[in-house]
């Protein structure tokens, strides 16, 4: 199977002119010529025929099927080359910047010409069913019903666990019996409030009802009919697609039963309200043909003039999303909450996908302010400002720590994300900026003058405010900090995870013991400790990439103040990494992060999609995300760019079609549409 | 979409016909009337109350194997009820670990007894062989599902990366970690009542035939399970397992709705004439959401609320056995992350995790005295508030026995010690379970025994025929044909 598919691409090869092998010089798709050197020099004494070191052995590399497999090799190569890990060994001259370059580029030369032409491209990778988080719940319950009503914690819903840094993965949501119960309660406590409260004393509350009931009994309409006519519009709303008779059949019986029992119309209504608000079809968000909404094969579609070579493997059916299910990624992806008016209709007119209606929704759903989900969901996540509210850093040891300067740190933060969407800025802000967001209390802990009162605003910073991007920030500064002091290691590594997307493993089982092996001499202070420690080879390895990156933020104290001094002594702030030159303090530092500004934005892009996709990026997806990098590259980083990207991306449109137990047939006939000519 | 297409469940054709009054599940009624109707003496239940950062061995194990006699300093708020307490030293585990940290690693072994644990995908996972590892109070679970409203209860603070337990399938089993929405589910439309076991005992299930119940809720159930069973068959593999979550749980919600109905009724008859015991609701119970959150938050920083907490959810675990509302009952206490100022009294860290790292290293040659010191004083300081919930048990009265007597507590941590070991846990158990244990002694194991073992135990007393657990009988360091030699 595999061999033939090599076989087919080869034959595309060929049969392309712009695709050939051999073209001269600048052709990047020789191995033997430009990369095999390089591994067989640099490499295979640790990844060759006898060591295969982290399972990588760049041996048996003789065919194109070989280097058509591999896939997760190749992409770990690429990381490992642009974060400058690999080759380990900083002192090997032999290997120059341009050494790197070359395997770099030719690395994204397969996976750009041999894979883009593959199934592997096709692929849309998998489209798991979600279930609402409970913040995605919430949102929706408020926009369904138009009540301001927190659902979720009336229902005692507890925030879910982040799991590989976000709380919206498929993999990570998890239902039970419990958390079932507590929908129950809450769909009663939803209904309870938006029923039995007084409308005469809440304006909100009277518009809610008068925006569900669109129909009431009278002379001409019966109490079932009525019923009827709310019911088709509300579920509608809150299965997010449209729906056919027989589901509201089931529901009427609901009603006439709690209406035969002497229930007036509000009470039966509310009767088969409840189980909509518990139905698998409210609290997962389902696509296409699981919930009947009907997918169209990829080539009965207008695909956005992308040619679409066919496939032949049954799992990479690829189905482009209806209508309705991109209304609904859309929505969740932006909002994290369901589609508006606007949004439906555009579904139920067919015309959603359509490019430059896509593009002008993006527009108007990013001016929105419900988008401002992006930033109070994706980046708090992201950046894990969430652990600011229980960071270690003690008002004891910091008097000047209390919840308002906690509250203005995490504002500081969010503030300035969202202004990258309000604004549409560079991307590349976070790296560093001249502009942040303060109070007085905040801008007093910068040692900024002027600023005074409780709102925050924006300021322009001089270089000798030391402030600038997410580095400058209190916020990131004391979650990573301890109870007493700073935490280079945790600030390294929250370098390293959220803004480079290289997270160092786990510590060993035994990592902490800071046992003395040759007794060295008694460390002068924390930086000598902790490069005792790291001189065990088995801390070595991971400590000497993560240390330096939060040594140069020593000018920071545990929440964020700066400082030239600690314990009497001047800051030792420098640094050096493996594979680079010594830098000094953070204003080094983020010169080091401009120079791996591909890295940084193509971990941006990784963070994004998976994110809007709620699931982990693989080896399918690679090359959607060198995509949208590229285009980001092309319109100054614009933070539009990064979302209009992942929104037109081919795992965000498509689907994979899993062979489901009822249509055999069906896939038989997708296949058949999908076979190429 | 049509109802009544093939595949329709006999509930969906009964209600079809509009016949509500005949809920399938009261059939279920005569089953489901607990075991214990007929058995002449107060249930058997089964407590955990684990804690975190492991402790300081040298201050919990006894020096003399046999009768105890003056207590280990960890155990000594513990030692008025000695009498009641099985110490057991040297179980260790010996599972191994893909892909996770040091505490996840002891965490999803510590109650499953895995071989393997790991994640995928940021999903832990616990296997023995090749199949999901289920944790100990889920298998105590399932064989007592039927005798009280709820299989078990999970209480505490288990989240993040200390994930206990375990259903069937691998599933993780959340822990409920505000106390008020524990008592709200416990006692939310039901009477708080000691039941009457030397009544009950007389009692036959048959003469208490099943009220018209509120079917209201049970056709929600219905209708909702059918969705999702119909639905169910237009998924692919991996998504059909993902629903298989929500059928399960509708499943389990139906039977506890039927379960519900026969409790009541056995319930309203020990209204008039309940057991000897006094029933309270637990002190200084949070009323709302507000003060819950409070208490959560503040629990981590302040050692007076940690306490506070802890006493509160050990009174949940005492009530729930007390009332039958559950016989498997497991509270998750402490917080590797929290501080104790004032618990610690050396030096000026007060941070438990830097402690555990600093003092409670496996190897005793490389930690430092005074964090170490640090470390013993909270596990004393533990070992406190488990002493109040023992004394707790200890004075209500079942009719002859106290609940004490009844219970089967175990007392342990997810780490053997703060440097994430997993040699030689603190165990411990409370109680007499229904005079199956032998207590008032140490027992030390060979080195390596298999946590495992004791789960076996603990679990034949709950009626399992299985006779192994975990890796009682694939571990490499399998001893004592997977059980503990002399605790009965």
């Amino acid at each position: 199977m595999l061999k033939f598919a090599a076989l087919a691409i080869f034959a595309i090869l060929i049969s392309c002119p712009t695709l050939r092998a051999e073209q001269g010089p600048a052709d990047p798709l020789n191995f033997q010529r430009d990369a095999w050197p390089l591994l067989q020099e640099h490499c295979s004494e640790c990844h060759g025929e006898k060591k295969k070191k982290g399972g990588i052995s760049f041996t048996g590399l003789n065919d194109l099927a070989s280097l058509l497999g591999h896939r997760d090799m190749w992409l770990k190569a690429k990381a490992e080359l642009l974060a400058g890990e690999m080759p380990p060994d900083p002192t090997d001259t032999d290997f120059k910047p341009g050494d790197r370059k070359r395997l770099l580029a030719w690395i994204n030369a397969k996976i750009e010409t041999l894979d883009r032409n593959s199934p592997v491209y096709l692929d849309p990778g998998p489209s798991p069913i979600r279930q609402l988080t409970r913040a995605e719940y919430n949102n929706t319950i408020h926009d369904l019903l138009k009540i301001d009503f927190d659902a979720a914690s009336a229902g005692g819903i507890a925030p879910e666990d982040n799991v590989e840094g976000f709380n919206n993965l498929a993999g990570g949501l998890v239902t039970d019996q419990t958390l079932l119960e507590k929908y129950f309660t809450a769909a009663d406590a939803t209904l309870a409030y938006l029923f039995d409260g007084d409308p005469r004393r809440n304006g909100k509350l009277k518009a809610a009802r008068e925006a569900l009931l669109i129909a009431t009994p009278s002379k001409e309409l019966s109490d079932h009919d009525a019923a009827r006519k709310v019911l088709e519009k509300f579920v509608r709303r809150a299965y997010r697609r449209p729906v056919d008779a027989g589901e509201i059949d089931r529901l009427m019986v609901l009603v006439d039963a709690s209406l035969k029992t002497g229930q007036n119309f509000e009470s039966a209504l509310r009767a088969a309200m409840k189980p909509v608000l518990v139905s698998p079809y409210f609290l997962y968000r389902l696509e296409d043909e699981e919930s009947g909404m009907g997918g169209s094969p990829m080539s009965s579609k207008e695909n956005h003039g992308r040619a679409e070579p066919g496939l032949s493997s049954p799992k990479s059916r690829a189905t482009m999303i209806s209508d309705h299910a991109l209304a609904v990624r859309l929505s969740y992806f932006l909002w994290s909450t369901m589609p508006d008016d606007e949004l439906f209709a555009l579904a139920d007119a067919g015309k959603l996908s359509a490019p430059a209606t896509l593009d002008a929704q993006i527009k108007r759903m990013l001016a929105d302010p419900r988008a401002h989900a992006l930033t109070d969901q994706f980046a708090v996540q992201w950046l894990m400002l969430w652990r600011l509210r229980s960071a270690l850093p003690s008002r004891d040891n910091f008097p000047a720590l209390t919840n308002s300067l906690k509250d203005a740190m995490q504002k500081e933060t969010t503030l300035f994300f969202d202004n990258l969407r309000t604004e549409d800025r560079s991307v590349l802000d976070l790296i560093d900026s001249n502009y942040t967001f303060v109070n007085e209390e905040l801008a007093k802990n910068y040692g900024i003058a002027g600023v005074s009162g409780k709102e925050m605003r924006r300021v322009s910073l001089k270089p000798e405010n030391h402030r600038g991007g997410l580095l400058g920030m209190s916020s990131i500064l004391t979650l990573t900090s301890h109870t007493d002091r700073t935490k280079p290691t945790a600030r390294g590594k929250w370098i390293l995870s959220v803004m480079l997307g290289t997270p160092p493993n786990p510590p060993p089982p035994d990592a902490g013991s800071f046992k003395d092996t040759k007794q060295q001499h008694t460390p002068r202070n924390f930086r000598e400790k902790l490069a005792q420690h790291a001189s065990n080879p088995s801390c070595a390895a991971c400590h000497k990439r993560i240390d330096p990156l939060g040594f140069a933020l020593e000018n920071y104290d545990a929440i964020g103040t700066w400082r030239e001094q600690v314990g009497g002594q001047p800051v030792d702030n420098s640094g050096k990494l493996p594979g680079t030159a010594a830098f000094v303090g953070v204003d080094g530092l983020k010169q080091v992060l401009h120079a791996k500004q591909d890295q940084v934005v193509r971990n941006m892009v990784v963070q994004m999609m998976t994110y809007a996709l709620g699931r982990q990026m693989e080896y399918e997806d690679e090359l959607a995300i060198m995509d949208i990098a590229d285009a980001m590259k092309h319109d100054d980083y614009k933070f539009s760019s990064l979302i209009r990207g992942v929104v037109m991306s081919r795992p965000f449109q498509f689907r994979r079609a899993e062979e489901s137990a009822g249509d055999e047939q069906a896939a038989g006939q997708t296949r058949g549409h999908n076979e190429r000519p | 979409m049509n109802v009544r297409n093939a595949g329709l469940s006999r509930r969906a054709v009964l209600r079809g016909i509009g016949a509500c009054v005949a809920l399938p599940w009261m059939e279920s009624l005569a089953w489901a009337m607990p075991e214990a109707a007929v058995s002449a003496k107060p249930p058997l239940r089964m407590g955990i109350f684990t804690v975190t950062g492991g402790t300081v061995t040298e201050s919990w194990v006894p020096t003399e194997v046999g009768a105890l006699g003056k207590m280990p300093s960890v155990l000594r708020a513990l030692e008025p009820f000695k009498d009641d307490l099985l110490v057991l030293s040297n179980l260790s585990q010996s599972g191994r670990s893909d892909n996770v940290n040091a505490h996840e690693h002891c965490a999803f072994m510590h109650l499953t007894a895995a071989d393997k644990v790991g994640k995928i995908n940021g999903k832990p996972f616990t296997l023995v062989g090749n199949k999901a590892a289920e944790s100990v109070e889920q298998r105590a679970a399932r064989l007592v599902s039927e005798q009280s409203l709820f299989p078990s209860m999970e209480i505490g603070l288990a989240g993040g990366e200390q994930k206990y337990s375990y259903g069937r399938d691998g599933n993780i089993v959340p822990y409920e970690s505000d106390p008020r929405l524990v008592f709200e589910r416990m006692f939310k439309g039901r009477q708080m009542v000691a039941p009457n076991w030397k009544r009950r005992a007389g009692e036959n299930a048959a003469s208490h035939p099943a009220a018209a119940a509120n079917n209201y809720d049970a056709q929600v159930v219905d209708l909702i399970s059918d969705d999702a069973k119909k639905l169910s068959g237009k998924l692919g593999t991996s998504d059909r397992h993902k629903l298989g979550e929500y059928l399960e749980a509708v499943d389990g919600i139906q039977r506890r709705i039927a379960r519900t109905q026969a409790r009541l009724q056995l319930e309203a008859l020990d209204v008039p004439d309940p057991g000897p015991s006094h029933v309270m609701p637990p002190d200084h119970m949070p009323m709302s959401k507000k003060d819950s959150d409070a208490i959560l938050r503040m629990l981590q920083r302040n050692p007076a609320a940690h306490a506070e907490y802890i006493r509160l959810v050990a009174d949940l675990m005492v009530l729930a056995f007390q009332t039958d509302t559950t016989r498997v009952c497991t509270v998750a206490v402490g917080g590797d992350d929290a501080l104790f100022p004032g618990v610690v009294t050396v030096g000026y860290e007060n941070h438990a995790h830097t402690l555990e790292h600093q003092g409670n290293g496996s190897r005793l040659e490389d930690v430092d005295p005074v964090s170490r010191e640090g470390c013993r004083q909270i596990h004393a300081w533990y070992t406190q508030q488990f002493a109040y919930m023992v004394e707790k048990m200890r004075g209500i009265d079942e009719g002859g026995s106290t609940l004490l007597d009844n219970c089967m507590l175990l007392y342990t941590s997810y780490m053997s010690n703060g440097g994430h070991g997993k040699e030689n846990y603190p165990v411990l158990l409370a109680g007499r379970a229904g005079g199956t244990l032998k207590p008032g002694r140490h027992i030390a194991y060979q080195p390596d025994t298999p946590m495992a073992n004791l789960y076996v135990e603990m679990l034949l007393r709950m009626g399992d025929k299985a006779g192994e657990f975990g890796n009682s009988r694939s571990s490499s360091k399998a001893a004592y044909d997977g059980r503990l030699p002399g605790v009965a």
